[in-house]
Order: C-alpha cells, then sequence, then structure tokens
C-alpha cells in the first residue's frame, strides 16, 4: 500500500513539476511574433484530428547546399558542436559526415523578412518552385537565419525585429551531386516542439477546415495546385525554456500573398531585381554585406560558391547581359 | 504478498501430483505398494497442505487448473493492454471538448484509480490476475498522461520525463511484486540512462536509438547489478537479469548486424567486424554464466540471440555466392551437427 501512495505522489508530483516549468517559461521576457496559417498549419484531417488540436510549424527547410551554406556557416557549425574540418571533396567526407550526429541548437527564424525575400525571388527564377509541391506563394514564410548555443545571445542579436528563436535539431548532410560536386551543409531537421497547442478558448476562431486548394491539381502533374489565402493569424509567445504557447488566433489581415509577383514563370528585369539587386550588379561599387556575400565568404562558405554570389553572377548573365 | 512464496507453493503442490502418479505407477508395477492406512494417511496430509496452500496462495491443484491459469494471465495481459487502449482513444476522441483543467485531471485521474484498483484488487485475490491487469492500465495511463501534459502544456518530450516515469512503474512493481511492470519500468530506466549520455554533449536523446553503445552498455551495467535488485521483491533480480540480457544483447546484435548505428570513430565496416568478433565471446561468456546460474529462461535468451546472429551473418556472407540448395543444405547440415552435439551433452550430463 504504501508503495501505491509512493507512486501517486510521484505522478502528482510530475504533474506539478510541469505546471512550474510552464509557469516558468511563461513567466519573464517572453518573445512574440505573428505567424499565419502558412507557418501554423492545421492538421490536414482538421477538425476530425484525434488528439489534442494542435498546430504544426512549418518553416522554409533551406535544404540546397548554397542556399543552407549562407546562414549556417562553417563557424555556426562548429559553435553547435559539429566537425567540420574534413573537406567535402576529401574521400573520407561522406562516410564523415553520414556519421555526424545531430545537435540540439537554439536557431533564430525570421518571419517575411530579407531572406524569405531572397528565397522567393530565387524559387521565381528557378524549377525548385515546383520541386516540393508547394507554389513559391503557398509556403512558410519562416526562415531559419541564425543559429547558436545560447538562447539569450541570439535574441539579443535581433531585437525589434519579426524574429523568434526556437530549440532545434540541427544535422549535417553530405550530397554527391555528378553536376555541382560533392557539398556539405547544416540544415534544421526538426524543432523540439514541433506543434503548439490551441487553447480551448481559441479554438473556435479557426476555420472548419484545413486549408484547401483553389484550383484543380495540373494533370501533367508540372504545377502544384495553388492553396487557399491564410485564414488566421496566430501571435506565438516563447518563453525562456524556448518553446512556444498561442497567445491569440484572429482572423488573418494582410494577405502577403499579394504581393507575390509570379508565381511560375521568369520574372521580368525589374522584377527580379527588386530588393537593391539592380545596384549590385550594375553599379561600379559593390558593398557586398548588404548582400551578405563577403561575410558569408569569409565565414567559411569555402566548398562551393555562395548562392548570393551566383544569384548576382546568373542576373548579370541573363537578365542584365546588356549593362 | 509476494510471488515468490506463491511460486514456491505451486512447486510444493505440482510435487504431491507428482508423488501421486508415481505411487501408482510403483504400484501397478507391482515394486511397492502402501498399506491402505499408510495410503489413507498420506492423502489426508497431503489433501490439508493441498487445501492450505490453495487457501494461501491459490495455487494450482490439477493440470487443468494450471492450464486455466496460464489462459488467465495472458487473459489478464490482454486485458490490461486493451483497456489502456481504450482510454488513450477515449481521451483523444473527447479532447477537443474538454479545457485544460478538465483535460489534466482526466489524465491523473486514470492512473490513481487504476492504482487504487490495484489495492482493492491484491487484498481481495490471491492470485493477483486482477490486481497485475490495474498495475498495467496504472502504468499505461500514467506514462501516457504525463507525456500528453507536456504537449498540452506546449513543454518538450524532454528525457528528464523518463524518470518520473520510471520511478511511478518501479513504486507500482514493487508494492505487489508485479513482475511486467518492473521490466517495462527497468527499460524506461535503462533507455533514461543512456538518454544522460546523449543530452550532456548536446545531442537530441532520441539518438539514442540510432546509436546504440551507450543503450547496450547501461543495459551490459544493469545485468551486473541485477542481483541487488532482489531487495525490491522476490524475483525482481531474475526479471532485471533477463531484462538486461533482453535490451544488451539486442543492442548487440543490431551493432553487429547493421552499419551506421555506432559512435566508434572507426570506419563503418570496421566498426561492424569488431563487434561481429566480439558478439560470439560475449554471448558464450554470459551463456556460460546463465547455465552456471541455472538461469534456464537466461541461457535461453542468450542461446537465442548468439543463434540470431549466426544465422544473420550466414545470410550475410553466403546468400550472394552459394546456389540456394546449396544454402539451405549447409543450414540443414548445421541442423544435424547441432542435435549431434546436443545428444552427446545430453548424454554426458546423464551420466553425471
Amino acid at each position: 500500500m504504501s508503495r501505491l501512495v509512493v507512486a501517486a505522489l510521484t505522478l502528482l508530483l510530475t504533474v506539478g513539476a510541469l505546471f512550474g516549468a510552464a509557469a516558468w517559461n511563461r513567466g519573464g521576457d517572453v518573445q512574440s511574433i505573428v505567424l499565419t496559417e502558412r507557418e501554423l498549419a492545421l492538421p490536414w484531417n482538421w477538425p476530425n484530428a484525434d488528439g489534442p488540436p494542435r498546430l504544426r510549424f512549418e518553416w522554409e527547410r533551406r535544404t540546397e547546399a548554397q542556399d543552407a551554406r549562407l546562414w549556417l556557416t562553417d563557424l555556426k557549425l562548429r559553435e553547435l558542436g559539429f566537425t567540420t574540418g574534413v573537406a567535402a571533396g576529401a574521400p573520407e567526407a561522406e562516410q564523415f559526415y553520414r556519421r555526424s550526429l545531430p545537435r540540439l541548437a537554439w536557431v533564430a527564424f525570421e518571419m517575411d523578412g530579407a531572406a524569405w525575400r531572397a528565397i522567393e525571388q530565387r524559387l521565381s527564377m528557378t524549377s525548385a518552385a515546383t520541386r516540393f509541391g508547394t507554389l513559391p506563394r503557398d509556403r512558410s514564410h519562416l526562415v531559419p537565419i541564425d543559429a547558436g548555443p545560447d538562447l539569450d545571445t541570439l535574441m539579443r542579436r535581433y531585437p525589434n525585429q519579426p524574429v523568434v528563436v526556437l530549440r532545434a535539431v540541427v544535422e549535417m548532410r553530405f550530397q554527391a551531386s555528378p553536376k555541382e560536386g560533392p557539398s556539405v551543409w547544416g540544415e534544421v531537421t526538426s524543432l523540439v516542439t514541433s506543434e503548439v497547442t490551441i487553447p480551448a478558448a481559441l479554438r473556435g476562431r479557426l476555420p472548419a477546415t484545413a486549408r484547401r486548394s483553389t484550383s484543380p491539381p495540373d494533370p501533367s502533374g508540372q504545377t502544384p495546385a495553388a492553396l487557399e489565402d491564410p485564414r488566421y493569424e496566430v501571435e506565438l509567445r516563447v518563453g525562456r525554456l524556448g518553446t512556444a504557447w498561442v497567445h491569440d488566433v484572429r482572423k488573418a489581415t494582410i494577405d502577403q500573398s499579394l504581393n507575390y509577383q509570379s508565381s511560375m514563370g521568369p520574372p521580368l528585369p525589374q522584377q527580379a531585381l527588386r530588393d537593391r539587386l539592380q545596384l549590385h550588379i550594375g553599379g561600379p561599387l559593390v558593398y557586398l554585406a548588404n548582400l551578405r556575400v563577403a561575410v558569408q565568404l569569409l565565414h567559411g562558405v569555402v566548398l562551393d560558391e555562395a548562392v548570393a554570389a551566383e544569384q548576382v553572377d546568373g542576373h548579370r548573365g541573363h537578365a542584365l547581359g546588356g549593362l | 504478498m509476494a510471488a515468490e512464496p506463491r511460486r514456491e507453493a505451486q512447486a510444493r503442490a505440482d510435487q504431491i501430483r507428482a508423488f501421486r502418479r508415481e505411487l501408482r505407477a510403483l504400484g501397478d508395477a507391482d515394486v511397492v505398494r502402501l498399506s491402505e492406512a499408510q495410503e489413507a494417511e498420506v492423502g489426508a496430509y497431503h489433501e490439508r497442505l493441498l487445501a492450505t496452500l490453495a487457501r494461501d496462495f491459490d495455487v494450482d491443484r490439477s493440470e487443468h487448473q494450471g492450464q486455466l491459469s496460464r489462459g488467465l494471465r495472458l487473459a489478464s495481459l490482454f486485458g490490461a493492454a486493451a483497456l489502456v487502449a481504450a482510454i488513450t482513444a477515449l481521451v483523444q476522441r473527447v479532447w477537443g471538448g474538454l479545457a485544460l483543467p478538465a483535460q489534466v485531471t482526466l489524465l491523473t485521474a486514470f492512473p490513481l484509480a487504476a492504482l487504487a484498483g490495484v489495492h482493492v484488487a491484491a487484498e481481495r485475490e490471491q492470485t493477483r490476475y486482477l490486481a497485475g491487469l490495474f498495475a498495467l492500465v496504472a502504468c499505461g495511463t500514467a506514462w501516457f498522461g504525463i507525456g500528453m501534459i507536456a504537449r498540452l502544456l506546449d513543454l518538450p518530450l524532454s528525457e528528464l520525463l523518463l524518470w518520473p516515469a520510471a520511478a511511478f512503474g518501479m513504486a507500482v512493481a514493487s508494492s505487489y511484486g508485479f513482475r511486467i511492470v518492473f521490466i517495462l519500468s527497468l527499460a524506461v530506466l535503462v533507455v533514461a540512462f543512456a538518454s544522460v549520455f546523449f543530452a550532456a554533449g548536446g545531442v537530441p536523446w532520441p539518438t539514442l536509438f540510432e546509436r546504440l553503445e551507450p543503450l547496450a552498455g547501461t543495459s551490459f551495467v544493469l545485468l551486473a547489478l541485477s542481483s541487488h535488485l532482489r531487495a525490491m521483491g522476490e524475483g525482481f533480480d531474475r526479471a532485471a537479469r533477463h531484462t538486461a540480457l533482453g535490451l544488451g544483447l539486442g543492442a548487440l546484435l543490431v551493432l553487429a548486424s547493421l552499419t551506421g548505428v555506432s559512435l566508434l570513430a572507426f570506419a563503418p565496416r570496421t566498426s561492424l567486424a569488431l563487434y561481429q568478433v566480439a558478439f560470439v565471446p560475449v554471448a558464450l561468456i554470459l551463456l556460460w554464466r546463465a547455465l552456471r546460474a541455472d538461469d534456464g529462461a537466461g541461457s535461453g535468451l542468450v542461446a537465442l540471440a548468439l543463434a540470431l546472429f549466426l544465422l544473420i551473418r550466414y545470410v550475410d556472407w553466403f546468400w550472394d555466392w552459394l546456389p540456394a540448395w546449396a544454402f539451405f543444405l549447409i543450414l540443414a547440415g548445421v541442423a544435424f551437427a547441432s542435435i549431434a552435439a546436443l545428444r552427446r551433452a545430453r548424454g554426458r550430463v546423464g551420466a553425471r
């Protein structure tokens, strides 16, 4: 009997400790950010999903080596505990990086900022736009832009910006492409808390169905169907433990998808070169730090050409060949 | 009441049944025959003893009762699993309509009610089948509840949650000697210890299922310490030994069979070869220890792991370059050789 009492007390103390941890997480300084349905998706079978109703984080994966190395440099990977000393072209590189253990890290995600616009621009000019079965306009605008071992340092680095720092799992990737050669990069493969619970009081503010497509699928399978515009916004808060919770849910007020210029086809030169890219290509003095080209190259993008540099070069060759 | 006295009582009852059968056989062969008075006296003594054992320990008094008891054990396991599944499905189903306090109350109430059920059932029946069922339900719903409350509060499913889960299971298991609950809790405890290795290095703890050395190491530490767990309950040392053997040899078997699951800083093929070389002596030492300790289940576990290892190696090495008929013929040859070796060993054991 006494041991059953011990068991009951263990359970009650554990539940108490969980509430204590949640209270501590939500006390003190918290991060706050507004995300849309693109970044916090309903379950596909909503509202019939079993279990507590939860929203699932979606973020831009940045799975291409060149893009990944723009933000997750060698230096940052080493800070996170990875060993990056073996060159991608070395014979033992594949074996070495495939054996690399995943690491827990704090990752700064920027919402609908410069990083997303650069990705959006690149996607609009390449066939990669359809690679993941989702049109660029429907993809998450939440983009990982920085990572480190310390939460406070990262939070201080992005004051008053639409940036949220979350606990995530980072893994090393190795790919030996016959065309581009071997490359190594880091990737955010999952979040420690990949979903957030919708409080009962806010559940009524969510749409009655999961996000649906607005056009029939392309019979050829070349173009993915467009999805409904985001229907809700979520004010998300992140506490001292780096775990997020839903503070508020409201109807989407800004249709960010309207800003998107062209869903698939190659853009006009003036579209392709918005966001000051024209200056970097045509100007006699290029301030590379604006494009983060030199900074990233010095931070260890030594195994391949950084994507921004390639992007500038590509534009020079195609869009503005006559300049 | 602990399970071990019941086991001894059952062994005594089985002895009496065997004695009666043998006495009948001796009489039929005209070797020895008790007088009617002696037979009545022995019979009355055994009946009194069996009645006492049945009253105190609910022992099986016949083969049929024994078969029904095995059915009861299976039914209680199945019932516990089904009850936990029913509770989790019910909770998942009604979830949307409940507020957080109601959800947490529900998740906490199920295991607490099951604990009360354990106490009531254990006080009323000697066999503990129903109490064992409630104990499994208590553990299943408590572990589900802890994980679910963490998710409801948007907390990560951290490795730290494994410790209270294991502590809860251990407390329940040691209350009335529930061995299945003990084995499950011990497995959670081994995972908790192994996860420390990864968590301390900033590596997500579920990686322990992908890189198996810490799990294997922790299991073998448990094997070394298993004899000290007798104090927690009768038969718990044996259950701990079998849990450790199962987990440790399972992990070692995977390490010796697959590349990419080792933490060793060698090339994957080298690590694999090292584990393949190490597996056989490790298994033989464990088998020798189990045989010396007269641990039938333990030696069976090790022999099974060894047989699986040899079979996997054989398939891995020879399947591609031997014709199918030769492959299976060699397997049959190995089986015949094993039969011959075991017969010889059996003859020697019998001669002693």
